[in-house]
């Protein structure tokens, strides 16, 4: 009998305390409430993207860089995110396991959300309450110490995110969901230059305190103002109140407010919107309470309480987390159903551009990038009115974030750096056909670089070289970077147009019987290109050695001709070519001498009657008269 | 309608004459005459020889603005005849003469005559018809000296005699314009054109004869 008893003893302290409606860790698993919490965070993306330290996948899950090149479905996101969990699950099964921490689903459901965000961070350091809380049971804690633990961890890159102080709401509305608190209600500031706390509920009262943006307090009683509701509370020491205007209820109570007219309760009506511009949602029912937001026409809305006041019937309700009053003169009733106003909750991308590699200098391409928004009820939409952020154009991986109503998701593209792929000719020189010996002139010539995503740009850094410097078709080749590009020019060959003797021989007196010495000559060849060239096979002709007087030698090449006046002596005196009376001039003197010779009125000697041959034939005439004449012309 | 003029005050353009006030004897005179000639017709500037001793030969060069006129033929005057006469026109707007023969010629008549166009839109533009370079000397091979006139050819725009303030029209303008160009010259000077205008009576000058025969156009005469 002790024996049995004392069996029973041990089974008894071994079997865990097993409460009504929470489990101990062994046995919870991420619920529903989880999975769509995390999904509504964290959005999906189809692609991965770079998310602030790590590639990032389906809803939220890590990836390396190489892995998912065609992307995922929602079905492998939700199936590679139940399987990533079980990992986060196990972090905080550890967690509280090792602190004997009893938890209900809702609340392992926000715990477990939160270490998918965190990690294992939050459950080793005493610097995140939420740990001390759980720890110590967090039972013992109010709905705004839970709320305040939950939001502290709300930034990423250094900075506040409201994504974050978003989700950080959720999870403490998961994590509360099974409890609840008529004492206080939990809010969070909207404001973003903060909200101030006033000795009084009211706009005149005075600055007692303020609260940042975010700031999750908890609010012990209400009033209404002129200026609207205002709520009591106790922040940093200081009690006073603030007005709930700026602010957007959390979790716990409602608290009402105190009225001055008659509040009837009702049971659950819904109402739609009838007027154009809306309805708008007051602080309170009366003309003389502040605005809290516009209810758009069409939108219903589920009235729990009415009153009468200002001439209008006024119905109270809850519209986008804010409790207000609407006039119901402006509203048709509907049913006594409460439908779900759909709110936006996430965005994702639901489909990725048809093009996410570009070549440096690419405009972007958003063709085939669809972008939908998840809603409360659970429906999807697809968004167009969305706004791109800009694409950074170099090279590298960037993220393009799409936003939408405060809400955004990201998809990433790759710039690849474009490289040079050929150069072209772009523009003929203004100059193609040439004679030989011209210089190349490339006016008017561009050459354009081509690049592998087609761009073009013109260039200047080029060389060049033509084959070869003769006449006919030439092709001129440009050079650059180890590219070639060609072009053709015509070189015509030049046409002699004349020669000149430039320079006279040596020697241009000789004596009878003297052989001809050219030496000391000088000939060029000029041709069509203004270009002449020094030549040395001419013929020369027209010397006789022979022959006492002055003789004009002829210099003949290629059927053009120069010549230049010699001299031979047989001892007597050699004047030049007309110059009759010997003086070294010929002039008007040597043409009346000539005439006169020949009218028998004037004799002349042996070296004036070869001055006077002018033609060298051995006799004198009228001939050598005319070329005496062209002599005196031509001085 | 073409005026030659004899040596006469000319308003546009200064005579340049080569003429000193007292020849030496041995000093061969050539003169010629300024022009004045419609744009588009043919002028003739002529050379004639005074105070010749006799010559046997001579060389010359003959310069015009070919902007102006155009050269179209030399002829050697008469006391040139029997020997050859060489022009060539060696440049634009210069022309160069040969003459030779065996005995002097002593006469003084025509020595040259060169003709030209005026060109079509020369008008109111005046060239000078200058010979320099002259090279003459006689039988017995000695040289002459020689002095030469510098004539001017003045071409006009088509004439309407009387339109001396060229409007087109004759009238007390151009009356008044006349006649202050007959009483002075240089109060009034007068383009080419104007001056051929000017010249009623078709004497070569504008006087106050012109003016009197304007007048009785002006008045209600005809001209």
């Amino acid at each position: 009998m002790k024996r049995f008893l004392s069996i029973i003893i041990a089974v008894l302290i071994m079997l865990p305390v097993m409460p009504g409606n929470t489990s101990s860790a062994s046995v919870l698993k991420a619920g529903d409430d989880c999975i769509e919490l995390i999904k509504r965070c964290e959005g999906f993306s189809r692609y991965k993207y770079w998310d602030y330290s790590q590639w990032t996948i389906g809803y939220g899950t890590y990836c390396q860089e190489d892995e998912y090149p065609g992307g995922i479905t929602e079905a492998e996101a939700d199936a590679l995110l139940r399987k990533v969990l079980v990992e986060y699950e196990s972090i905080l099964q550890s967690f509280i396991n090792k602190n004997n921490i009893t938890l209900s689903q809702c609340q392992y459901d926000a715990l477990v959300c939160y270490t998918y965000a965190l990690g294992s961070v939050w459950t080793k350091y005493d610097e995140f309450d939420l740990k001390t809380i759980l720890i110590n049971g967090s039972d013992n804690y109010s709905f705004l110490e839970i709320a305040q633990a939950f939001g502290e961890w709300r930034c990423a890159g250094g900075k506040v995110l409201g994504g974050l102080v978003k989700r950080r709401h959720e999870e403490t509305a998961l994590f509360l969901s099974d409890r609840t608190e008529s004492s206080s209600e939990v809010w969070r500031v909207t404001a973003e230059d903060g909200l101030n706390i006033r000795l009084t509920p009211s706009e005149s009262g005075t600055v007692a305190g303020k609260m940042p943006l975010y700031t999750i307090f908890g609010v012990t009683e209400k009033r209404v103002s002129e200026s609207g509701v205002w709520g009591k509370v106790n922040y940093n020491g200081v009690t006073g109140w603030c007005s709930l205007g700026y602010a957007k209820y959390m979790v716990g109570g409602p608290l009402e407010a105190e009225y001055d007219i008659p509040v009837n309760p009702v049971d659950s009506e819904v109402w739609k919107v009838t007027a154009s511009g809306g309805l708008k949602l007051r602080s309170g029912p009366g003309l003389s309470y502040s605005q809290l937001g516009i209810i758009s026409c069409g939108k219903t809305f589920t009235v729990t309480a009415s009153a009468n006041a200002d001439g209008y019937t006024w119905g109270k309700t809850v519209f986008d987390g804010q409790s207000g009053w609407c006039a119901l003169n402006f509203a048709e009733l509907q049913s006594g159903t409460e439908p779900q106003t759909p709110v936006l909750k996430s965005i994702y991308i639901s489909s990725q551009p048809d093009k996410k590699i570009y070549l440096e200098g690419e405009a972007p391409d958003m063709t085939g990038l669809e972008v939908k928004g998840r809603y409360s009820d659970g429906s999807e939409q697809i968004i167009t009115d969305y706004e791109i952020s800009a694409l950074d154009t170099s090279p590298g991986t960037h993220s393009i974030k799409v936003t939408f109503e405060g809400m955004s998701a990201q998809f990433s593209v790759t710039i690849k750096p474009k490289s040079l792929a050929g150069i072209e000719i772009a523009s003929m020189p203004d100059k193609t056909d040439y004679k030989t010996g011209e210089l190349l002139d490339l006016t008017g010539l561009k050459v354009n670089a081509v690049y592998d995503n087609g761009a073009r740009e013109e260039i200047t850094g080029y060389t060049y070289n033509i084959d070869s410097p003769v006449s006919g078709m030439k092709t001129i080749t440009v050079s650059y970077n180890g590219f070639e590009a060609s072009f053709k020019i015509r070189v015509a060959p030049k046409t002699l147009c004349g020669i000149k003797v430039t320079a006279y021989p040596d020697k241009t007196s000789y004596a009878l019987g003297d052989a001809f010495d050219p030496n000391g000559i000088t000939v060029y060849a000029y041709y069509d290109n203004n270009s002449k060239l020094k030549i040395e096979d001419y013929i020369i002709e027209g010397y006789d050695p022979d022959k006492v007087g002055i003789q004009s030698i002829t210099v003949r090449y290629s059927g053009y001709t120069d010549s230049f006046d010699i001299s031979v002596t047989d001892g007597t005196p050699i004047y030049a070519r007309g110059d009759v009376d010997g003086n070294g001039t010929v002039d008007i003197v040597d043409l009346i001498a000539l005439k006169q010779y020949l009218d028998n009125e004037l004799k002349l000697d042996t070296a004036a009657v070869r001055a006077a041959d002018a033609d060298g034939n051995g006799t004198v005439n009228q001939n050598d008269a005319d070329i005496i004449a062209e002599l005196i012309v031509e001085k | 309608m073409k005026i030659k003029l004899s040596a006469a005050i000319i308003a546009c353009a200064a005579v340049i004459s080569s003429f000193p006030a007292a020849a030496a004897e041995s000093t061969i005179k050539l003169s010629a005459e300024n022009c004045l000639v419609t744009q588009g017709e043919e002028v003739c500037v002529s050379f004639s020889v005074s105070s010749n001793k006799g010559f046997s030969g001579f060389s010359a060069e003959i310069t015009y603005d070919p902007a102006i006129l155009d050269f179209r033929s030399a002829k050697p005057g008469a006391m040139l005849s029997g020997a050859s006469f060489y022009c060539t026109d060696t440049a634009p707007g210069k022309l160069s003469i040969v003459w030779a023969d065996s005995k002097d010629r002593t006469i003084s008549t025509k020595l040259i005559s060169i003709y030209f166009d005026a060109v079509e839109d020369a008008g109111d533009m005046t060239s000078p018809v200058k010979i320099s370079a002259i090279d003459m000397a006689n039988s017995k091979h000695e040289r002459c000296e020689v002095k030469a006139d510098t004539p001017f050819v003045m071409v006009t725009e088509d004439v309407l005699t009387g339109d001396v303030d060229r409007n087109g029209s004759v009238g007390l303008t151009d009356l008044v314009r006349l006649c202050r160009y007959a009483a002075d010259p240089s109060d009034c000077p007068l383009s080419n054109t104007a001056y051929a205008n000017g010249d009623i009576n078709e004497d070569g000058f504008v006087t106050g004869a012109d003016c009197v025969q304007l007048l009785k156009t002006v008045s209600g005469g005809g001209v």
